[in-house]
């Protein structure tokens, strides 16, 4: 999703001057670097030094320029944190910021490099469209949210995975697949279980839809968040409402989660759903291994999630600890 | 009008204002009038851009404003009260202000991002920053960027008044000092200058140089009033009716001579 990212955004920059990438000494591989080669004066490298990064971004914005700051996710929203609500967000200025490795992607460096808050911490800020992609083509989705006539939209944040994954499915994205935020990956025609996800832990939770019919007899439908805020509840609590079990899974903690928001919403809006939020608690993880390895040590084992959600649907009174 | 009638005028209008709120920033705002003054009377060309990074001064941006028929006289009159939208920081929504600022250190790197475009246009990017965000880390990653991007159409006034709110610089950091090298060695050209004197200030700012340009006015915080030149406590405080009565009358009888 990284290289089809890159390349959407060469292709588009070949045709709009407007846009520039300002990065903060991230290596840049495939289109990018032929963005860097192409376009000099449209690519800025501002060292280690990510306060500039969006700052800059913001002036260029202001001068009617559609900036990206383009860093690892850690760095890209929390060390800058301040510089994107003042500069940025306060002035509903279209710069787009865009971490890579978002969640627990960098799986072997540690909690410093994890990012599981910055959907918590991007939703804050009033006016921020927040997108999580899980394969390219979401990311395709994405750009054309984000380009064009709608760069004047305000900031966005978009969460990248790393390069290299598989389509969810072959299919590339119908209109009739999208509901509000959700995009129908899985549907069957009579389920009473709803999967909700966005980003790259999509990929295990298609795993995850099988084993839950397979095992346990219970068949799922999933749908993915390729936008992930702001959240269309007029459009997607009508579409909610037809199912009895609705799970969330996240590489993010909880609170800040779109799981506890959307939890809320249901449970304001219906008195017969139950809801199972999958996600890191409140929780840095202190664990190392492959991207695999670190999610299955981290509770989102696919046997492991599919006992949780089994348990909680016999036993929807049964309090979870993390309730 | 002569500049030095002019900004002695500007701080009358402060000190008028003072006398409807509390919490002027009246000290730091006389210290930077003459800057403010000759790039709005001086300096500005259609298109170029001035960021007050000390946003803090805010009402000095907006008597300069008001000066130049950009804000009405009843706009300032209800400045910091309801329904007003002139607050102590100034926000991009205000009529000639740039962009808004606040938090110290934000206004150099949104100047770089400016002045990236503006070069392209031949046209130029003002940045007044108090000596204070000098400490801040994002204000460095701003002066190592700036001189990389070959930004020669960026120029930073530093409001050097040594006052910040626990004392002077030069004494809680004095290794700061001298800055001026400092920002030499980074790839700035650097001048000094006496930040009272129009004539030095615009000296200074259109002088040439194909480098980006720092320029610290040495001020005097409180400037013009006597007993508040400084007085770490003017930084805040508003003058009370036998304070100001005497403030106008020095600003007045400097005006006559």
């Amino acid at each position: 999703m990284r290289n089809r990212f890159a390349e959407l955004l060469y292709k588009a920059a070949v045709t709009d001057d407007r846009i520039h990438v300002v990065v903060a000494d991230i290596s840049p591989a495939g289109s990018m670097a032929k963005f860097r080669e192409e376009f000099p004066e449209r690519f800025i490298n501002v060292g280690v030094a990510e306060q500039a990064m969006i700052g800059i971004c913001a002036g260029l914005a202001r001068e009617g320029a559609i900036p990206f700051a383009y860093t690892i996710a850690a760095f890209s929203v929390v060390r800058p944190y301040e510089f994107i609500r003042d500069d940025i967000a306060l002035n509903g200025l279209g710069v787009n910021i865009v971490g890579i490795g978002g969640g627990l992607i960098y799986s072997t460096l540690g909690p410093t490099h994890h990012t599981t808050d910055d959907i918590g911490l991007m939703s804050l800020l009033p006016g921020m469209r927040i997108f999580s992609p899980a394969d390219g083509n979401e990311v395709e989705y994405v750009m054309k949210n984000i380009l064009g006539d709608n760069a004047s939209q305000g900031p966005s944040y978009l969460r990248l995975g790393k390069a290299g994954e598989p389509n969810l499915i072959e299919d590339v994205i119908k209109p009739g697949d999208l509901v509000g935020n959700f995009r129908r990956i899985i549907s069957n025609i009579d389920s009473k279980t709803l999967i909700i996800c966005y980003g790259m832990i999509s990929h295990r939770l298609l795993i995850l839809n099988k084993l839950l019919l397979t095992n346990y007899n219970l068949p799922s439908d999933l749908v993915t968040m390729p936008s992930v805020n702001p959240i269309e509840w007029n459009i997607i609590l009508p579409f909610i409402s037809r199912y009895r079990n609705i799970i969330i899974v996240e590489e993010h903690l909880d609170i800040g989660s779109i799981g506890l928001r959307i939890s809320t919403r249901v449970h304001e809006s219906f008195s017969d759903k139950i809801v199972i939020r999958i996600n890191l608690e409140n929780s840095f993880v202190k664990k190392y291994g492959s991207y695999d390895e670190i999610l299955d040590d981290s509770g989102f084992s696919v046997d492991f999630m599919a006992k949780k959600i089994i348990n909680k649907i016999l036993q929807p009174s049964k309090y979870f600890e993390y309730e | 009008m002569r500049p030095e009638i002019r900004c002695n005028n500007h701080r009358l209008r402060l000190l008028e204002i003072s006398q409807k709120v509390s919490a002027l920033h009246l000290a730091g705002a006389f210290s930077c009038i003459e800057i403010i003054d000759a790039i709005y009377y001086d300096v500005l060309d259609k298109g170029d851009a001035f960021i007050l990074s000390k946003g803090h001064a805010g009402i000095a941006q907006y008597v300069l404003l008001e000066s130049k028929g950009i804000l009405e006289p009843s706009d300032l009159d209800c400045y910091s009260k309801p329904g007003s939208n002139l607050g102590v920081h100034p926000t991009s929504e205000i009529p000639g202000i740039y962009f808004g600022t606040g938090s110290l250190g934000h206004g150099l790197n949104i100047g770089l991002g400016a002045a990236i475009i503006k070069k392209r246009l031949n046209k130029r990017v003002f940045v007044l920053l108090s000596d204070g965000e000098i400490q801040e880390g994002s204000t460095w990653e701003g002066i190592i960027n700036a001189p990389s991007l070959n930004l020669n159409n960026l120029t930073v006034i530093i409001d050097f008044n040594d006052f910040q709110s626990l004392g002077r610089m030069s004494e809680t950091h004095p290794n700061l000092l001298p800055l001026g090298e400092k920002f030499n060695l980074f790839g700035w050209k650097t001048y000094e200058i006496n930040g009272h004197s129009n004539y030095e200030i615009t000296e200074a700012v259109n002088a040439f140089s194909d480098k980006p340009k720092i320029i610290i006015a040495k001020t005097v915080k409180g400037k013009g009033v006597s007993y508040m030149e400084n007085i770490p406590i003017w930084h805040y405080r508003s003058p009370d009716k036998t304070e100001y009565m005497q403030a106008v009358d020095e600003l007045r009888r400097s005006n006559e001579k």
